[in-house]
């Protein structure tokens, strides 16, 4: 593997170069860049599987899967449709989503199973400020950026990114009209666009 | 097609929140529409920082030594050759 690129650094862009040469890497078979995403990945991975899963069993399931997706997949990565990132987040969340959607309805239990009862809080508070100083740079501002936004965007991110409601769950359990749930997901990321635009 | 539409679709896209008819519309407007790809791809990174937000967990050794076992039984990649040594595994 060839070290020269693979510098250590919270350059947003040069740690999206660092991670798509990491996979173009991958895709050839080579098992260490494949543990070097592993080290870059699997953190913030397995924190947002155990986050909506509530589960540390399944939670590393989900992530175990998903890179062995990344192992198989990675031929087919187009750094042009998104960064290497992204896709693993995509991979870990839609597998984790699926399953607790498939437990609300083993359960039949979808208004009670909701996030609140899994723990995540009902006011869409911001993590704290310990919690923060534990993740590198980049963590630490995405934490900023959205702990600057209004509580009820981060109520509606919080419930379709970790709870895995729908448009129409969130309405309900928020108990506000579907354009004022789309108005306020579209005004969060906007804003946390404007907030971290400059690595993206 | 509005800019509170391109907005309003590309975020709920982004967070997998469009289905049926709406996501048919949005994928068929995206392809027709660089713009409208490039917002959406945008959002979809924004979105992606979000597992930033999760209290931060480290998972555990053993995860690492499943995927180390599961690779080492895998020949290479599917109509590729192993360039890894036999039994390789993840670096630390």
């Amino acid at each position: 593997m060839s070290e020269a690129p693979l510098l250590l650094t919270n350059d947003p862009g040069e740690r999206d170069r660092t991670d798509a040469l990491l996979l173009g890497l991958v895709a050839e078979g080579d098992r260490e860049a494949f543990g070097r995403l592993y080290d870059r990945f699997s953190g913030p991975l397995y924190s947002a599987a155990l986050h909506i899963l509530q589960d540390a069993a399944e939670a590393q399931d989900i992530v175990h899967d998903a890179f062995i997706t990344l192992w198989e997949k990675a031929s087919s990565f187009e750094r042009s449709r998104g960064s290497a990132f992204s896709w693993a987040v995509t991979l870990v969340r839609n597998r984790a989503i699926d399953r607790i959607r498939m437990r609300r309805r083993r359960a039949e239990l979808l208004a009670e199973s909701a996030p609140e009862d899994l723990g995540y809080g009902t006011d869409g508070a911001a993590p704290s400020a310990d919690d923060a100083a534990v993740q590198g740079d980049n963590a630490r501002l995405v934490r900023a950026a959205i702990a600057e936004l209004p509580v009820e965007q981060r109520r509606a991110l919080e419930l379709a990114f970790f709870g895995g409601l729908t448009q129409e769950e969130i309405a309900r359990r928020l108990q506000e009209p579907l354009g004022t749930i789309k108005a306020r997901i579209r005004r969060g990321l906007l804003k946390l666009r404007e907030a971290l635009g400059p690595q993206l | 097609m509005s800019s509170e539409w391109r907005e309003d679709s590309s975020a709920l896209h982004a967070l997998g929140l469009l289905a049926g008819d709406e996501l048919a519309r949005f994928r068929q407007e995206c392809h027709a529409d660089p713009a409208l790809r490039e917002m959406s791809r945008v959002l979809r990174e924004v979105t992606a920082q979000l597992v930033h937000w999760a209290p931060p967990h480290s998972p555990p050794e053993a995860l690492r030594e499943r995927l180390v076992e599961d690779l080492g039984s895998r020949r290479g990649h599917p109509g590729r050759p192993d360039r890894a040594s036999p039994g390789g595994a993840p670096a630390d």
